[in-house]
């Protein structure tokens, strides 16, 4: 009698156990997205934002991670610094989010980061590009899936050693990103082709659009080449206005160009501008790339997704990769996760570092073509620099760190 | 090359009057400080690119056909504006006005977004426009002097129109004097209501030309209003033509400060302003 009783008590317990453990294993793991929807980021994010809810719909379809299914609450940062570490308070506060991830402009990834690390909730970047998040004000739980600043200024010193340019004009954006790719770009020409020589810097102020008084700066310097640091707006500005200057008869030009800027001028771009982007959807052929380019289309009337899109979809693949080889959002393990699979993305396998949180993802440099293939210029001739090469070295890490501490 | 960047300037001085002017002739004669003004010009420059393949794309013809279009356009929406919202706010305190342009700048901008969305969108120039005249290596570029002679034409149209015709008395006399001009039996309204459609005409083709020289998007209101107020400020707040020279000035000194020193272009627009501000408010005083 008693020993029955037991029994039934044992079996009554362990079968709540088991619903507990059900219970436990239907709740969602929570990302919280946080990104510029509206603002100046607003015409790169939407592509993101449709990319990542194709991934969350194959990683749910598929069992979810570490057998949870993901749930993602979008927010939108107005690309505000101030209105993105709202946002993310808010998301880590009252929503309980496991992972952040979004960030698009660095001066918002930087509003972001303090509250990730108080925090310690793991903040994934797909857009923002700053290096500084990571490796100058690093913390364990801030993870770079893109090349940064550094890496991608060294891969363009990468490509520009190859060229036979020996006199460039620099001409970069006058902020954050501009400022320091074009540091980067020009100390590593210097280490890699010593006789190059930058004849000018040029610096045309954000969100400027008249940039002729830029280009004839420029072209007066009679340079081998015009290194622009610009994006959207800017580099499809300075490419309609250098047509009028004869720009491309008379110097190369070496630019920022994703995939929106061949959309948004289509034939206005002409073949032989030297291009560099983070995730043209184009040059990639792997299968992976190909099945997500295809679902992408289909979902949305036959646009093609921009890198943005591209480096989206695999940021979201990479946390759900992350959390189920983690076996759950447990930020450190998630962390040591992260650091010790290789994941199979779209532009090839990806692996991060440990001492900055960072991807060795690739740069992707070529030169524009006008082909039957689709209905805007895209590069060809497609050189891939990887990141193991453009990676900073342990030192420089350790050094810009002690310099930020101070 | 002092002279290609002063050439330079100037072309891009012209452009600027053309944004300002409009800006500066509604706040002479209803002293209005039209933040919609920058809107008007996004809803020319997205009008040129929805109406160009319409009417003849990559033709010159056509695209001047297709800005005038806008303009008369934007015009009328800017005359709708101003019969339906703003004038009723006339007489309501300065911070009602601006509060009220402030909203039309957001409506607008979200209603551009959701017709046009969010990605950047461009006009092609057409090829007959592209080229450039090269003298003695120096490029001027046709459609950059084809906006100059638009420019020119502008400050002829309206320089006529102030001086020679009755209603530019009494728009000069409004300007002057609000309060003798309607004492004296013309209606106010008419006055205010044209001067508004004008102003947002000039708008009009002004993003309608921007459209072919920069690629355009939802925010291209906000981005182009801070220049035209800086023109106007240092112009003198309603004074047209103070407004030409105030273009012109930032304009060559922006080229030129690119050449001298790049890092400082734009300071030296801003110390311009500033020291602008600063002598006429000394003035004032000792006055």
């Amino acid at each position: 009698m008693h020993r029955k009783k037991l029994l039934q008590i044992s079996t009554v317990l362990v079968l709540a156990m088991g619903l507990g453990g059900a219970a436990q294993a239907a709740d969602p793991i929570k990302i919280g997205y946080v990104g510029g929807i509206s603002g100046p980021c607003g015409g790169l994010t939407h592509s993101a934002v449709k990319a990542m809810k194709i991934a969350l719909e194959e990683i749910n379809a598929a069992g979810g991670a570490a057998g949870r299914q993901i749930e993602v609450v979008w927010r939108d940062s107005k690309t505000k610094p101030d209105e993105g570490a709202k946002q993310t308070r808010d998301l880590i506060l009252t929503e309980k989010v496991d992972v952040l991830t979004g960030v698009c402009s660095s001066s918002v990834f930087m509003a972001i980061n303090p509250i990730s690390k108080q925090y310690g909730v793991p903040l994934v970047s797909a857009i923002s590009g700053t290096h500084k998040a990571t490796v100058d004000f690093g913390h364990p739980f801030v993870f770079q899936t893109q090349p940064h600043t550094l890496m991608e200024g060294k891969a363009l010193a990468e490509y520009a050693a190859r060229q036979d340019w020996n006199n460039i004009v620099t001409m970069g954006l006058d902020y954050e990103w501009g400022r320091t790719t074009v540091k980067v770009f020009t100390e590593e020409l210097a280490k890699l082709k010593p006789e190059v020589k930058i004849s000018t810097q040029l610096w045309p102020r954000f969100g400027e659009t008249n940039l002729t008084s830029y280009i004839t700066a420029a072209l007066a310097e009679e340079p081998d080449a015009i290194m622009g640091v610009l994006f959207g707006s800017g580099t499809n500005s300075l490419i309609k206005q250098g047509r009028s200057y004869g720009l491309l008869e008379r110097t190369e030009l070496l630019t920022f160009l994703s995939t929106e800027s061949y959309m948004a001028l289509g034939k206005d771009i002409p073949d032989g501008v030297h291009g560099w982007a983070r995730g043209p959807f184009y040059a990639l052929d792997s299968d992976k790339a190909k099945a997500f380019i295809a679902k992408y289309r289909e979902a949305h009337d036959g646009e093609y997704p921009n890198d943005w899109g591209m480096l989206a979809y695999d940021a979201m693949h990479i946390i759900a990769g992350g959390i189920d080889a983690a076996g759950g959002a447990e930020p450190e393990k998630f962390r040591q996760a992260l650091g010790s699979t290789t994941f199979d993305t779209m532009r090839g396998p990806l692996k991060m570092r440990m001492i900055d949180n960072t991807f060795n993802a690739p740069s992707y440099l070529g030169v524009t073509m006008m082909s039957d293939a689709y209905p805007f210029p895209t590069m060809s001739n497609v050189t891939v620099i990887p990141g193991d090469i453009t990676l900073p070295s342990e030192d420089t890490v350790k050094a810009l760190r002690a310099a930020a501490a101070k | 090359m002092l002279l290609v960047q002063v050439m330079q300037g100037v072309m891009e001085g012209i452009f600027l009057f053309l944004i300002a002017s409009g800006l500066t002739l509604i706040f002479g004669v209803s002293r209005i400080v039209n933040f919609a003004h920058g809107s008007f010009y996004m809803v020319g420059a997205f009008l040129t690119y929805q109406i160009y393949p319409w009417i003849a794309e990559g033709t010159a013809l056509g695209f001047f056909v297709t800005i005038v279009i806008c303009g008369l356009l934007v015009a009328a929406l800017g005359l709708l504006f101003e019969v339906f919202l703003l004038r009723r706010v006339y007489h309501a305190e300065e911070l009602m006005q601006l509060v009220l342009t402030l909203a039309a700048v957001l409506i607008i901008r979200d209603v551009t977004k959701f017709i046009w969305g969010l990605d950047d969108v461009s006009v092609s120039l057409p090829d007959a426009l592209a080229g450039a005249a090269v003298i003695g290596g120096t490029y001027l570029p046709t459609y950059q002097l084809v906006m100059v002679g638009v420019g020119v034409v502008v400050l002829a149209a309206v320089w006529s129109f102030l001086k020679f015709t009755h209603a530019g008395i009494i728009l000069r006399a409004a300007t002057d004097d609000r309060g003798m001009v309607a004492l004296l039996g013309t209606n106010q309204a008419h006055v205010f209501t044209s001067v508004f459609a004008i102003g947002c005409f000039l708008a009009g083709i002004a993003g309608g030309f921007a459209a072919a020289f920069e690629s355009i998007n939802y925010l291209l209101d906000t981005r182009v209003i801070v220049l035209a107020f800086i023109v106007v400020v240092i112009g003198g707040l309603g004074n047209f033509y103070g407004a030409l020279y105030a273009a012109l000035a930032v304009g060559i000194l922006k080229a030129l400060g690119l050449l001298f020193a790049p890092r400082l272009s734009m300071v030296i627009i801003f110390l311009l302003m500033a020291a602008v501000l600063l002598i006429r408010s000394l003035r004032r005083t000792t006055e």
